[in-house]
């Protein structure tokens, strides 16, 4: 994907220095199928997480194969990665409506209008308060998600059981500790007990892995709803701290506030957005995820 | 062929054909490279009385655009440009000047050529010289519409053939009155361009126009320093042959100290060294000793990028439905080689005469491998298999709706959207506007009626692409299965016989009391050839199961299509709404308006473009 880079200082109508793309998505799917792959490894029997819904584009796939407005409604779906791509699509929907209706403002010719239009009901704070929720209600449900069945027993389980195996396997690299360590205790007595201590790490190495991106996860959402929120202050301290008849200029509209970059910065942002947006229904391992996050 | 027939040639070649317009007979005109609908990209008009010293109008009514060649002229007639307009004026040496006026539509210009640049809104005024112009200025309105200014002929040659060749622009017309008028002539063809330019297209063209169009059409690559070697081609005579070489190539080549440019008379009138690209020669009886690249050729063509990139292509360029359609068609014909490669796979003097002899000095025992694999292998899993793997039929099958949606729904509701939105809406509040901002109840039945109406225009066109969203999706979910599953059934096979073999070599050895080693050695020689025909079908199964999934992730992409204009209609709708929330009276009233209006342009331009197969 071209990469496209704000300026540093964003004007006060466009979107902020975090929604920056490209990388704005990247930490939240480019570690799905890692964590897909952790939860399949946890989920399996004997597994502490057999419950848990993380979703896939596949399993999205045929949700949409049975209620393709499934995406549409006006709460989010019950997986994780469906959430994630019905927040990210919600994404799309904000960005091209900053755009749009900020491009629309100097045809107002009205003070009050634009004001109204920027922190006035349906206007574009309100579109920004929306989108920060939808960030907070993702992060807590990926918050909620985090706390693992099991998840702080695993991590310290994992370092005992890590230490004691480095301690029988000793300078042995960590990705060839099982083979060589079953190997070498072949013919041992302590054969059995090595393979259920190398079972366990593994399902504690995997949980603390997905606990691992599930974390990343929820950071993302966090800085997702800071940036919303800021966004929005943004848009109505420029409505409370000019004038109507500075807002009905055409003059202060685009050389004071920028506006026309700003209209240029959101449109970045969607096209971006909609790139990726096409992807995300695509397998993980056709789809490289990451390099084609915004 | 001498000095005296090149001059000859070269001067019928570039002259105009009797009754067409001179190639300095061009005005100023716009051509339109970007509109809600897709379908008018290209159409242009000319702006003729600014070669007449007048102004032009540019705004949502005028100027009156047409594909070329067709006289029926309709203007922009995209509801959010201002009907007030800009102004063209030809300023002194044939440049351009445009003029805001009153208009309150916005504009950005790009020189083009200028590709680091982006494009600058015009504030009050902007002017551009003749060069600028002539090599096109882009002209963005209102965000949406996109043009091209620039000079062009008006008159269009509607009876000249095109060859296949996509595009409308001068130099490609150009380019085909040159085809037409060497393609019979028995001479060879010198081809410039660089590369990517489509050089091999236009040789295509001059076969396909040839006297020896019933004959082989042979493009080869020529790398740099190397003589081509026709022994290939010995016996194909009268064949053309191409051989293509980029002119970055040839700057190489020619830049070297052991290997100068043509002296003069080689290439007589050539600005610079960058001389050849592709040439056509007929190949003579016996073969072809290529002098070539050097040899004077009587008819030269410089072929651009511009020229192949019309807008027309451009528009079609990044479809991801197209793009599916041709993993499947690729898929289709991988299939085949792993159809040929599954019938061709044999198990060597295991095989050949249907079975295998094994002789102890007592007992002869006969193992059939080939009617074993052909009833296994080719019968059961393997070409059963392959032929399940060729999706495309079932692709087509579900992507149809989704043509139907394109052709009919869409455009219908766009129309019908527009009407609501763009003129019923407005009418009415303009009417209560001029009764004082007090609507009749009569007028605020109507508008509630027209709001409905636009929702449920919105929603009824949404669900359909909805129903065309869940066939694509039901598709690929029904097909992802499938991944991997020859790999799986040659796996499986590839036990199975390893296994028959092993038993019937336990078999006899229990059988035998002598001659275990050889029974052994037999068998093991078995398995070998037999895993060795086995592994040689590798590569075209797992060919297969690689365009397999390409194809799927490009279905997906065309799912990932809808969620977009999921997106889109979703922004629609929520405008609608806010819309119908204010006071007819309220400007923001027809700013949301406007924005429902301009995003479901977008979204059905997006669709057109996105979800287009040819």
């Amino acid at each position: 994907m071209k990469k496209l880079k704000l300026q540093s200082v964003s004007p006060a109508l466009g979107p902020t220095a975090g929604m920056a793309p490209p990388g704005c998505c990247r930490g939240a799917v480019g570690s799905w199928p890692q964590l897909l792959r952790a939860l399949a490894r946890i989920v399996s029997p004997g597994g502490a997480l057999n419950t848990f819904q993380a979703g896939s584009p596949s399993s999205l796939m045929r949700a949409l194969a049975v209620y393709p407005a499934i995406l549409q409604a006006d709460q989010p779906p019950q997986d994780l990665y469906s959430h994630f791509v019905w927040f990210t699509i919600r994404l799309l929907s904000a960005a091209k409506t900053m755009a749009a209706t900020l491009r629309e403002l100097p045809g107002l010719a009205a003070g009050t209008a634009v004001g109204q239009t920027l922190a006035g009901t349906g206007g574009l704070k309100q579109t920004a308060d929306a989108m920060a929720q939808r960030a907070d209600d993702l992060m807590r449900r990926l918050g909620q998600s985090n706390a693992l069945p099991g998840v702080d027993a695993a991590l310290a389980g994992y370092k005992t059981a890590g230490a004691s195996l480095g301690q029988r396997a000793t300078g042995i690299s960590a990705g060839t500790v099982r083979d060589l360590a079953l190997l070498q205790a072949a013919t041992a007595e302590g054969a059995q007990e090595l393979r259920r201590d190398l079972d366990e790490l593994e399902l504690q190495a995997a949980t603390v892995s997905a606990a691992a991106v599930l974390d990343n996860l929820e950071a993302v959402m966090r800085s997702w709803g800071d940036e919303w929120r800021a966004v929005s202050a943004n848009l109505a301290s420029v409505a409370s701290t000019s004038t109507p008849e500075q807002l009905a200029d055409d003059t202060y509209l685009r050389q004071t506030l920028d506006l026309d970059r700003a209209v240029q910065q959101w449109g970045a942002l969607a096209g971006a957005v909609q790139a990726y947006v096409q992807r995300l229904l695509a397998p993980p391992a056709t789809n490289a995820l990451a390099a084609a996050s915004p | 062929m001498g000095p005296k027939s090149e001059n000859r040639l070269e001067t019928q070649t570039w002259s105009a054909p009797a009754g067409e317009a001179p190639p300095s007979l061009t005005v100023p005109g716009l051509t339109i490279l970007g509109h809600p609908q897709v379908q008018r990209v290209g159409e242009r008009a000319a702006l003729l009385d600014l070669s007449s010293g007048r102004v032009s109008l540019l705004s949502r009514g005028e100027p009156g655009f047409a594909p070329p060649g067709e006289s029926a002229l309709r203007p922009l007639a995209v509801p959010y440009l201002s009907r007030r307009p800009w102004h063209f004026r030809s300023t002194a040496g044939g440049g351009v000047q445009l003029i805001r006026g009153d208009s309150p539509m916005s504009l950005a210009a790009n020189v083009a050529g200028n590709v680091a640049g982006k494009s600058e809104p015009v504030d009050g005024e902007a002017s551009f010289s003749a060069a600028e112009v002539e090599s096109g200025v882009v002209l963005l309105l209102a965000g949406y519409v996109v043009l091209l200014l620039h000079r062009f002929r008006p008159v269009f040659p509607g009876s000249l053939p095109r060859y296949g060749l996509v595009g409308l622009s001068d130099p490609l017309l150009d380019l085909c009155r040159q085809i037409a008028r060497v393609a019979d002539l028995d001479v060879p063809v010198l081809l410039r361009g660089e590369s990517g330019t489509g050089k091999e297209l236009v040789a295509a063209a001059l076969h396909r126009a040839g006297n020896r169009r019933d004959r082989p059409f042979l493009p080869r690559r020529r790398r740099v320093g190397v003589q081509p070697v026709d022994d290939q081609h010995r016996g194909l005579h009268d064949a053309d042959t191409v051989y293509t070489m980029d002119d970055d190539t040839a700057t190489q080549r020619w830049g070297s100290a052991d290997r100068q440019p043509p002296a003069d008379g080689a290439h007589r009138g050539l600005p610079d060294a960058r001389k050849a690209a592709c040439a056509r020669r007929r190949a003579p009886p016996g073969g072809l000793p290529m002098s070539p690249i050097t040899s004077p050729p009587p008819v030269l063509f410089k072929v651009t990028r511009r020229r192949l990139h019309s807008p027309q292509a451009a528009a079609t360029d990044t479809s991801p439905a197209l793009a599916a359609m041709q993993a499947f068609a690729a898929l289709h014909t991988i299939c085949g080689a792993a159809n040929t490669a599954v019938g061709a796979a044999n198990f060597g003097p295991f095989g050949d005469d249907g079975s295998c002899n094994y002789d102890c000095g007592f007992m002869t025992q006969n193992w059939n491998w080939n009617a074993d694999y052909t009833s296994w292998a080719k019968n059961l899993n393997l070409l059963p298999g392959v032929a399940t793997m060729d999706a495309g039929a079932g692709y087509n099958v579900a992507f149809a709706p989704t043509t139907a949606w394109l052709t009919r729904t869409l455009p219908a509701a766009t129309t019908a959207l527009n009407g609501f939105l763009g003129v019923t809406i407005p009418q009415i509040d303009q009417a209560i506007i001029d009764n004082g901002g007090v609507a009749t109840p009569q007028q605020t039945a109507e508008l509630a009626a027209a709001f409905n109406d636009a929702l449920a225009q919105v929603n009824l066109c949404v669900a359909e692409a909805n129903r065309s969203l869940q066939n694509v999706a039901a598709f690929v979910t029904g097909q992802s299965p499938r991944t991997g599953s020859l790999q799986n059934l040659i796996a499986s096979m590839r036990t199975s016989i390893d296994s028959a073999i092993n038993s019937g070599a336990e078999n006899l050895e229990n059988q035998l009391h002598c001659g275990q080693g050889d029974v052994q050695d037999q068998f093991n020689a078995m398995q070998t050839t037999v895993d060795a025909s086995l592994v040689s079908l590798g590569p075209p199964l797992t060919a297969v199961n690689s365009q397999f999934t390409a194809a799927l992730s490009a279905a997906s992409a065309v799912a990932g299509v809808f969620l977009n204009l999921q997106a889109d209609s979703q922004i629609v709708t929520e405008q609608i709404n806010l819309a119908q929330a204010q006071p007819p009276t309220s400007p923001v009233r027809t700013l949301h308006l406007n924005i429902a209006t301009n995003e479901w342009s977008a979204l059905a331009s997006s669709a057109q473009t996105k979800l287009a197969t040819s």
